[in-house]
């Protein structure tokens, strides 16, 4: 689809997150960033690293760039944008950075099955990545961009597990998944695949699920963190831990 | 109650788990009660000389305090407002307003009690006899019934005491119990360096050893000492070890498939998924049968003990203990130490066993022992006064029946197995004649046992049960070959004990129950305190020739009560084997049934997640006043005030709905159009790229599955809409018929991907034309043709399809651009009138085109060629789903038919009601409404295939009255779809 400048221009077309109406209730400062709405803030960027650091912090990163990628020649086709990367096991997540010869930009590739990877970037990633996986090899591969699809959010801080535990049977113990796992389970009684990629030494799960249960998930989540004294916290308390 | 002269409470106990330098204080029933910190509601009545604690289920009987464990049903109460709470086992915190259950007006003056006198009218089964004649009495009775009988009642108008979370929690280990086989056990496995989760449901670890004041010594790796220092040493290397998690007051409730036990532990519910599990649950210590035996003041022997202590209470004055075991000696021994005169010991065996020192003891300090004897009945009416104790068999005149007065009855009438987690994983039972319990026979793979559980009560072979079970559990989670030595060396010792003379009781601890005494009147003999099911019921009940004890457990109710058959099943299956003539092997057991114990629905439910699905548009829809409703997880809007003002803004200027919840699934690959062609009726391998095409799907015998539009987007990609409840199913059926096929096709669900809108009505391209530069005019934009495009800045799909009968646009954008563009739109049309409309009026929209739903105007045997839809399904192909099963029904024809009605007066069918001929019923109204166009109620109807004739006339019951109706096979709006293509 090509959307003339013109026209964009225009209208001035803004991208809201499923949980937007969640975060102006919870008073979120909204902040246009990557051409999307997203929390800068719910109060204090500072209160909320510490909720980071000492607990767990719940953040909206439904704007970052969504790939799947099906078929029995995935992988070469995926190797094909990522060259110099190892493509993972089943289960298993690689992290590109720089992607797209971009600084600071990275791209997750996760495995979910032996014929479906799924591929997580920064934002602005998606023109670049939907170019380099178009299929023009006459195999049977094919990608799609479902940014749209699916809602995320990330679970960051030495309590997230506490939080998953108290949504999914999937055991996401430092053991049984470690950094840079991926799976597919229920949580909340939805389906959703869950990524963990630490901040650091920080244990940190990015969750996606189906957009149309961003208002729900986001309620279950943030019923969990309170109980393990979390919060949710806006890109600026993130970005602090990511340095 | 506070300055009671009635206190029981003993000076300090060595290993009592209450701190008396910590006062509490709570209400029961309105009065004042004084508590320390750790005690429980029970401890504390029973310090302040409360003996009644609640009213039996059916005779409203005064009960008290019995098992003290949170097994029976004597002490349910009502705590802050939650129901059936036991007081046992609930520790009291400051405030805590306690209240009687089941009784009026008060637990010590209970009118209902008069039914104690009136057992003549509800024998057992009598709700299978009884109150059923005249029939209205029925209806009474059952009112009354259900009024006078149970348990607590929830206050719906009360907000939730209590919320419930869940957690879920992985284990290599589990052990459940937390009494020296199960100690024993999470140590051994935690030593192979495993993790264990250890769950016990007392307060504090070490099982009955807190309260056995027994002296032991030769067991392995421990010094020797009393049943608390025992614990103790254990309990500290558990504590120490890095690999043992414990759960303590939390009740394994449940054991699943795949080793999933369910626990309650406070306010949350746990999931533990274990590699394996050690089941250590130990016994249950059991009534004894006779006359009264449910008088307060009567209780199991383990229950003084936990009252003397575990809370630093005197059970009462003067006891009579009455056994069938040696257990019972020692716990005389302890009420004798704690103060309570110990008028006898009455033994149902000839004698104790050889050497018994708590005999020996209990004789030397002037304790009558009187073997061969039994209780036949106590006395007193609102605590036990007295017991009258016979000789058992032989009966002789040379002894007769004496009366003992006394204030407590502590009764041990030996011990069941909690084998029900066992039961739930799968194991079975054999009936041992020599410990005269049921012990584990088979077990599950993954599941061990040790511990009393299995019939053994002897410590030492306890704790190496339990060692061995958690060594062989940590193996199974290692691998084999792992600690195998360890194994070998355990198993060794625990031959070597089993062999030596005098470590397993040599006299059963459980012996079958004697012959139980008739009863008499008002002198009821119990087995089932949780349904008041006496000994005389059970007879009655196999009398009438219920003697399996499946049956007779269902008939006469027993063991179905909050207990679960923890006091009463040992006593059920004694007695039925006695009248039978059976053995207790051949006469078996109940089945043991999550939930072991009873748990709160709440706690069930948990927190609230109950999935919602909301559009990207959702908010717009609320902030326009749209009353919302569930449309299966959807919510949608379904108007925004009146669906008639809605339907007449589409057909006069220009509407807007949101249609995301429609389903949607993206096709793509070079074999995409073979893979439509073969679950679809019609072609698409040919469709053009720009065309939309409606599409129909059967299941194999040709019955409507789903339908939906096909638009192809590029050579080898396609965009497929469901109905909005079926994608997934749909999705599921496309790769079904894909999958090992070989050929290239993929299917995407992109329901979520983007947020739709239908834009109709005569000013619609008037309204659009201002947001895109794609050129809607007729000439270029053709009906069922479709487009990409830029619309209000923003990348879409626009097809040109009219569910509604105008000219209009379905729009899908990316989701996240679902709010701008519809606020767009809104903006654009304003000039034009523009108006969002809701389900409502585009069901009657659609209703006055006949665009039929599935589903709703077909069900699961509606075929194509019956509904109005044959011009859908092509023959010509060479094979699609459904085409043997379509062929036959064209080969037969049609019995029935989907039409169209119109009504002949002013009345308006509801949907559902029946097409009539005559008085009966000959067809069926699936959707019916009023229609603003045609100010008539009109619809769509299955009517016989001779009726489908336009103008025939039919009948349609409205309000119970044949109303007059005309069938029309023709749309009622723009039959020729001249709207659609302007």
């Amino acid at each position: 689809m090509s959307i003339t400048a013109q026209n964009q221009a225009q209208f001035n077309p803004i991208r809201r997150s499923a949980m937007h109406h969640k975060h102006l209730l919870l008073g979120a400062l909204m902040v246009e960033r990557d051409g999307w709405q997203q929390p800068a803030h719910f109060g204090s960027a500072e209160a909320e690293a510490k909720h980071l650091r000492e607990a767990l912090g719940i953040c909206d990163i439904s704007p970052r760039t969504k790939f799947v990628i099906k078929g029995d020649k995935a992988e070469q086709l995926v190797s094909r944008v990522f060259p110099t990367a190892l493509i993972p096991d089943v289960g298993e997540i690689i992290v590109e950075a720089h992607a797209g010869g971009i600084h600071g930009a990275n791209a997750a590739l996760c495995r979910l099955a032996q014929d479906e990877i799924i591929c997580v970037a920064t934002t602005g990633l998606a023109t670049w990545l939907a170019d380099g996986l178009k299929d023009d090899s006459g195999q049977c591969v094919h990608s799609l961009d479902i940014s749209s699809a699916l809602a995320g959010v990330s679970i960051a801080g030495p309590q997230a597990s506490h939080l998953l535990a108290m949504i999914s049977e999937l055991n996401t113990s430092d053991a049984a998944f470690p950094n840079l796992c991926c799976a597919q389970s229920k949580f909340a009684d939805i389906h959703g695949t869950l990524l963990r990629i630490d901040l650091g030494n920080l244990p940190n799960y990015q969750l996606y699920f189906g957009r149309e249960f961003g208002e729900y998930m986001w309620d279950a989540l943030v019923e969990a963190a309170e109980v393990c004294g979390g919060a949710p916290v806006g890109f600026e308390a993130m970005d602090q831990l990511q340095g | 109650m506070a300055g009671d002269s009635h206190n029981q409470r003993l000076k300090p106990q060595p290993t009592e788990l209450i701190d008396r330098n910590k006062s509490l204080e709570f209400q029961f029933d309105g009065r004042r009660v004084n508590a320390h910190q750790g005690d429980t509601v029970a401890s504390a009545l029973h310090a302040a000389g409360v003996a009644i604690l609640s009213r039996g289920f059916k005779y409203h009987r005064p009960r008290g305090f019995l098992c003290g464990a949170g097994r029976c049903p004597n002490c349910l109460v009502n705590v802050d407002g939650v129901p059936n709470v036991r007081a046992c086992t609930q520790q009291v915190r400051q405030a805590m307003n306690v209240r009687h259950q089941n009784a009026w007006p008060s637990l010590n003056l209970d009118f209902l009690s008069v039914l104690d006198r009136l057992q003549w009218l509800m024998p057992v089964g009598f709700y299978y006899k009884a109150f059923h004649r005249p029939k209205f009495l029925w209806g009474l009775a059952q009112r009354v019934i259900r009024r006078v009988g149970g348990l607590g009642s929830v206050d719906i108008d009360a907000d939730p005491v209590t919320t419930y979370r869940h957690r879920y929690h992985h284990s290599d280990v589990a052990v459940v119990g937390g009494g020296p086989a199960g100690l024993a056990a999470a140590l051994g496995a935690a030593e192979q360096g495993v993790g264990v989760t250890l769950i016990d449901d007392q307060p504090e670890l070490g099982g009955h050893l807190l309260f056995n004041s027994k002296d032991f010594s030769g067991l392995p790796d421990l010094a020797d000492g009393s049943g608390p220092e025992v614990a103790s040493k254990l309990i500290q290397r558990v504590i120490e070890s890095a690999n043992i998690e414990v759960i303590s007051g939390a009740t394994v409730f449940a054991q699943y498939q795949d080793n999933l036990l369910t626990i309650l532990h406070g306010d949350e519910l746990v999931k533990v998924r274990a590699k394996s599990v050690v089941l250590a649950t130990g016994t249950y210590e059991v009534p004894l049968q006779f006359q009264n035996n449910d008088l307060p003041g009567i209780m199991l022997t383990t229950a003084a003990q936990r009252l003397i202590h575990l809370y630093g209470v005197k059970p009462g004055n003067t006891v009579v203990v009455a056994t069938v075991n040696d257990q019972a000696y020692q716990a005389a021994l302890d009420l004798l130490n704690a103060g309570v005169e110990v008028a006898a010991v009455v033994d149902v065996r000839p004698t104790y066993s050889h050497g018994l020192e708590a005999a020996t003891t209990l004789i030397s300090r002037g304790v009558p022992l009187l073997t061969g004897h039994a209780i036949t009945h106590a006395t007193g009416k609102k605590r036990v006064r007295a017991v009258v104790v016979a000789s058992v068999s032989p009966r002789s005149p040379d002894s007769p029946a004496r009366r003992i007065t006394c204030n407590l009855v502590c009764m041990a009438g030996g011990f069941q197995p909690a084998n029900a987690l066992l039961q739930h994983a799968g194991g079975s039972l054999d009936y041992d004649e020599k410990s005269g319990e049921g012990i584990p026979h088979d077990l599950p793979n993954g599941v061990y046992v040790a511990g009393e559980v299995t019939g053994v009560h002897d410590l030492a072979t306890a704790l190496l049960q339990g060692r061995l079970a958690g060594l062989e559990a940590a193996r199974l989670v290692s691998g084999p070959g792992s600690n195998q030595e360890e194994i070998g060396r355990v198993r060794q010792r625990l031959n070597g004990l089993e062999t030596e003379p005098g470590i397993i009781p040599s006299s059963p601890v459980s012996a079958p129950p004697v012959e139980a005494p008739t009863e008499s009147r008002g002198k009821k003999n119990f087995v089932c305190f949780c349904e008041d099911v006496t000994v005389k019921d059970i007879s009655q009940a196999i009398e009438e020739g219920f003697e399996d004890i499946q049956m007779l457990k269902r008939y006469s109710t027993a063991t179905m009560g909050p207990c679960q058959g923890k006091m009463c099943l040992k006593a059920l299956v004694g007695l039925c084997a006695q009248q039978t003539g059976r053995t207790i092997g051949d006469t078996g057991g109940t089945t043991a049934r999550p939930p072991v114990q009873p748990v709160p629905l709440a706690a069930l439910a948990g927190p609230s997640h109950m999935p919602v699905k909301r559009t990207p548009l959702d908010q717009n829809h609320r902030d326009l006043g749209a009353s919302m409703v569930d449309l299966g997880p959807w919510q949608r809007a379904h108007s925004y005030g009146s669906p008639q003002e809605e339907c007449l803004a589409v057909r006069q200027r220009v509407g807007i709905i949101d249609v995301t919840t429609l389903g949607k699934l993206e096709v793509t690959g070079r074999d995409a159009g073979a893979l439509l062609d073969k679950v679809y009726t019609h072609h698409f391998s040919n469709l053009r790229v720009g065309r939309i095409r409606y599409g129909l799907l059967c299941s194999d015998n040709g019955t409507i599955m789903d339908d939906g539009t096909v638009t192809k987007l590029a050579e080898d990609r396609y965009f497929v809409t469901t109905t909005t409840g079926n994608v997934d199913l749909i999705e599921e059926w496309f790769n079904w018929w894909q999958a090992g096929t070989g050929s290239c096709a993929h299917v995407t669900n992109v329901t979520s991907a983007y947020a739709a809108v239908n834009v109709a009505g005569p000013r619609a391209r008037d309204t659009l034309t201002k947001l895109t530069d794609v050129d809607l005019s007729a000439q270029s934009f053709r009906y069922m043709r479709s487009a990409q495009g830029a619309v209000a800045g923003v990348p879409a799909i626009l097809l040109r399809i009219g569910f509604v009968g105008e000219t209009g646009w379905e729009i899908h954008v990316p989701a996240e651009y679902g709010q701008h563009v519809w606020e767009t739109i809104m903006e654009a049309g304003r000039e034009f009138g523009i108006a969002p409309f809701g389900l409502e009026a585009q069901r009657i929209l659609r209703l006055e085109k006949m665009h039929v739903i599935v589903g709703q105007d077909t069900d699961a045997a509606s075929n194509p060629l019956d509904s109005g839809m044959d011009w859908v399904v092509r023959f010509d192909k060479e094979d699609f789903i459904g085409r043997e099963g379509l062929k036959l029904a064209s080969e037969q024809g049609p019995r029935n038919k989907l039409v169209g009605f119109i009504m002949q007066n002013w009345h308006v069918p509801e949907d559902g009601v029946p097409v009539v001929s005559g008085g009966k019923p000959i067809g069926k109204v699936t959707s019916a409404r009023f229609s603003p166009t045609m100010n008539k109620g009109f619809g769509l109807a299955w009517v016989p295939a001779e009726l489908a004739q336009d103008g025939t006339q039919i009948s349609v019951l409205v309000n119970g009255v044949p109303q007059p109706a005309q069938v029309a096979l023709q749309p009622f709006y723009d039959p020729e779809g001249e709207l659609l293509r302007q």
